[in-house]
């Protein structure tokens, strides 16, 4: 159960980290350095 | 070019790479266009086309927006090169050189002279450290709205921004991004202040990293050395004090880590402080879960790290510290600079001499200067004579002697008599005033390199702390017990060492260095480009006249045929007074010095490519080119053996006829600078061809280019049709520059890949050229190209240190070496190692300090001035 929660914690806190740098950037970095990557 | 309306409104753009780059700008400019046909995007040249009444300013802030930093491209900003046909009316002989008067009346501007300094605001940046933070403040300053450009320097912590916006606004942007602003007005205050700051931020840094790292230690020398760093039932009070000790060092010492990283975060955005305060917080959060908690962790993962988050502070003040000191050390050439200025004039008003602040001095204004003394502002000698040492703005070290009606400059020291001179230029205009700007302006310039590394390093730090987290997942997954705290020891020490501040330092360390040293050379290169580029040359062009030559034409020979020597001058020189041409000057200062009486010469008239001509006594006279003259039946005779002879010694013939007969040829020759055949070496030393054009016949353009050492020349060739052969020798693959006196030579000087303007003296033609040369001679060629070379391989290494640093850091901090050797680094040796790399790179960038030209006196010709061998030796 407790490596099944930490896994998942990690999991999230990476898809968090690549939607809030990447593909949320309203103003900035994420729009811009995400054009590099196509 | 589809069937929509005329496009007229053209952006400039970057960033652009592949076509969802381009529909996604023409979806943004929807609203604007009402149409996403309407918008022309050319990835190849990194335009954007735009139907007639879009309005530019507004569709480079969205097209910025959307993540492409994009200009309205100006209507003047035209390559030069399409503007060099305005003539002036005397062009004299076909086989005269230079043309010089050509382009003085339309001097083209350079694709870089149109930005002015209108429109940009000025800030003074605090708390930024890396190239993240460069990146976070940009793009805040372009989010204003009216910006076109933002640029931040993060040598000298300042930021521009072009276009038209409040700088309250600006400041605003940059204080919500996480970073300290004020708006730089006075230039020279804001040196003295940011001076100040800097002193003060250093002693700062260096109490908090006294404070952190004397906690860290102490930690950690308790701990090992009297009891353990493990928490056990006897000491978990103890350490629970300790951890509450530890988070009020950490917020004391680091609290600017953690204030930048939460509003970059909040902008979306990540950068150095991110890693560190996540890093430092991680080993500070686990211990302090340990020490309030022991039980539920298992008895081996109750280890505290307290002393790894001070410690890691501590190193970080540290390496910031040191830094501060060697970026006050790089900027030394603009401080030189500064201090060359007077504080005071001494000026004379209503006939009475006194001493006034410098910045009270108007034009006009009379000012005496005594020996020893420097001169306060640029002006114009109305009373003695001297000699000046100006060895500061042009490199030129000996004295130059300066009579009435002579200029001279602001900063240059009078060395031998007593002058009274006239103010005409004052404060922020003269010579030295501008040259300081520029020195600052290039420093802070980016060149391609360098952009390079700050859109790696945009990604990086998110990128790290994927890594991290993986890395984590590993070690509790797959690591050997205690997994959790091999978990956070991994995950704390990747996030420390990855710190991109090496990367974000490495290029404007070194260009800061580097253009310095450049000026010292009298050299001013313009932007960083223009640095990088003179380092990849591989072919230069060389004007002939004023460039190679002393551009001061003299009468070499005369040869009568049927005539007299002194009736012939005045011919000569009777017809040419009505000219103001170089080469009408070498004749009449013959004339002149023979003290000839000139004959009375009416109806003068030029004739492009041809010569001149007049009436005398109702007969026709002319002076001029062969071809002409036997255009017009006239027989030379011998003279033709005469004009060989001249074009053999460099020189060109004019040959003079009255009524159809001829008179007598007159050779005039420009000599070449004493030092241009050993500064042309050095070149071919540095493995470059040197190649050059000249309006000359084929003869005299020979015997030049023999006699100077030079590889290759064109002959004949027109002022405006210089730039065709620089881009026809591009077009063969050559990385070319051109080397002219700045005006006449505009247009190619644009068109080569780097443009070197050669002033003599002050009189400098800066805006068309990437780099201007102070001093007369061509060894600042050689100069700037072996300065620029040193510049490029220091920024290489410094990248590539920084590169290497990170990419094999982050693996052994992740603990790749663990399953082999049983590696893991400790998070306190990844804070070392990372104040270690800043410095590393600043203290690299400083070495180019040292750097000297291979400009050495016994490499000179046997026809090498004196004066010029003991330059810099």
């Amino acid at each position: 159960m407790e490596t099944l929660l930490v896994n998942a914690g990690g999991l999230a806190l990476m898809a968090a980290i690549v939607w809030w740098f990447w593909l949320s950037g309203s103003d900035d970095t994420g729009s811009n350095d995400h054009q590099h990557h196509h | 070019m589809t069937d929509t309306p005329v496009l007229q409104t053209t952006l400039s753009i970057s960033g652009a790479s592949c076509q969802g780059c381009a529909k996604k700008i023409r979806n943004a400019l929807e609203p604007l266009t009402g149409d996403t046909e309407l918008v022309e995007v050319d990835l190849e040249q990194q335009t954007v086309a735009l139907p007639e009444g879009v309005d530019a300013a507004e569709a480079a802030r969205i097209v910025t927006e959307t993540g492409y930093p994009a200009e309205p491209v100006e209507e003047d900003a035209e390559p030069a090169s399409c503007c060099a046909s305005g003539n002036k009316s005397e062009n004299h002989t076909g086989d005269d050189s230079e043309n010089r008067a050509t382009a003085e009346e339309s001097v083209p501007s350079s694709p870089e002279a149109t930005t002015g300094d209108s429109g940009q605001v000025h800030l003074s940046v605090t708390g930024a450290t890396c190239a993240s933070c460069v990146n976070t403040i940009e793009k805040a300053l372009m989010s204003v709205s009216g910006i076109r450009h933002a640029h931040m320097n993060l040598a000298d912590n300042t930021a521009t921004a072009t276009g038209d916006a409040d700088p309250e606004a600006l400041v605003k942007a940059v204080e919500s991004a996480g970073y300290g602003a004020s708006v730089i007005e006075d230039e020279d205050e804001a040196d003295d202040r940011k001076q100040e700051e800097d002193r003060k931020q250093y002693r700062t840094l260096l109490v908090k990293m006294a404070v952190s790292l004397g906690l860290g230690l102490g930690l950690m020398v308790w701990g090992m050395g009297f009891g353990t760093m493990m928490v056990t039932d006897a000491n978990q009070g103890t350490w629970l004090g300790l951890g509450v000790l530890t988070l009020i060092v950490m917020a004391a010492t680091g609290g600017h880590f953690y204030t930048g990283a939460w509003k970059a975060f909040r902008h979306h955005n990540a950068n150095m402080d991110t890693l560190i305060a996540l890093g430092t917080g991680t080993a500070w959060l686990y211990s302090i879960v340990v020490a309030s908690i022991p039980g539920a962790l298992p008895e081996m993962a109750r280890h505290v790290y307290f002393e790894a988050s001070a410690m890691i502070i501590g190193l970080i003040n540290l390496g910031q510290a040191l830094e501060l000191r060697a970026k006050g050390k790089t900027s030394e050439a603009v401080r030189r600079l500064l201090d060359l200025r007077a504080k005071t004039a001494r000026v004379i008003r209503n006939g009475e001499e006194r001493d006034i602040p410098v910045e009270e001095v108007q034009k006009g204004d009379h000012i005496r200067v005594r020996p020893g003394e420097k001169l306060p502002v640029d002006g114009v000698i109305a009373e003695g004579s001297t000699r000046i040492d100006e060895s500061m703005l042009t490199g030129e070290p000996m004295p130059v002697s300066k009579s009435e009606g002579e200029e001279v400059s602001a900063g240059t020291l009078n060395t031998h008599g007593s002058i009274v001179y006239e103010a005409t230029r004052v404060g922020s205009e003269t010579a030295l005033a501008q040259i300081i700007r520029l020195v600052k302006k290039a420093q802070g310039s980016k060149p391609a390199i360098g952009r390079l590394a700050d859109k790696i390093s945009s990604v990086f730090v998110p990128t790290v702390m994927l890594i991290a987290l993986v890395a984590a997942l590993v070690w509790y997954n797959v690591g050997p017990e205690p997994a959790v705290v091999h978990m956070m020891v991994a995950a704390t020490t990747v996030l420390i060492i990855a710190c991109p501040c090496a990367l974000g330092l490495a290029t404007p360390m070194s260009v800061m260095v580097g253009v310095g040293k450049a000026a010292e050379y009298g050299a001013l290169i313009r932007q960083g480009d223009a640095l990088q580029t003179a380092g990849k040359l591989d072919l230069v062009i060389l004007d002939k006249t004023g460039t190679i030559t002393e551009g001061h034409p003299a009468v070499t020979r005369v040869h009568v045929s049927d005539s007299d020597e002194q009736r012939l001058l005045a011919i000569a020189a009777g017809l040419e007074q009505h000219s103001e041409h170089p080469l009408a000057e070498a004749i009449l200062a013959k004339a002149r010095e023979e003290d000839v009486q000139l004959e009375k010469v009416t109806g003068f008239e030029a004739l492009n490519g041809k010569g001149v001509q007049g009436e005398l006594d109702g007969e026709p006279v002319r002076l001029g080119n062969r071809k002409w003259l036997e255009q017009e039946g006239i027989d030379l005779g011998d003279l033709a053996d005469a004009a060989r002879a001249i074009t053999e010694e460099a020189g060109t013939p004019l040959f003079l006829a009255l009524g159809g007969k001829a008179l007598g040829v007159i050779g005039v020759a420009d000599a070449i600078k004493p030092d241009s055949k050993a500064a042309i070496r050095r070149l071919h030393d540095a493995g470059i061809r040197v190649m050059m054009v000249t309006g000359d016949v084929d003869g005299t353009a020979r015997a030049i280019a023999k006699k100077a050492g030079i590889d290759d020349y064109r002959a004949e060739v027109l002022p405006e049709d210089k730039a065709e052969v620089v881009s026809e020798m591009r077009g063969k693959g050559f990385t070319v520059a051109m080397v002219g006196d700045g005006i006449n030579d505009a247009p190619a000087l644009a068109a080569a890949d780097v443009g070197f303007a050669i002033g003599t003296g002050t009189d400098v033609a800066i805006e068309s050229a990437g780099i201007t040369l102070m001093r007369g001679s061509l060894h600042g060629v050689p100069d700037a190209i072996e300065i620029s070379r040193a510049t490029v391989k220091n920024i290489h290494q410094n990248l590539f240190g920084a590169f290497v640093y990170n990419t094999m850091g982050i693996p052994v901090a992740a603990g790749l070496l663990y399953p082999v050797w049983g590696i893991l680094m400790s998070p306190i040796l990844a804070g070392a190692a990372m104040s270690l790399s800043s410095v590393t790179v600043v203290s690299n960038a400083n070495r180019l300090r040292l750097f000297r030209t291979s400009h050495r006196p016994e490499r000179n010709d046997s026809n090498s001035d004196p004066k010029q061998q003991q330059e810099r030796n």
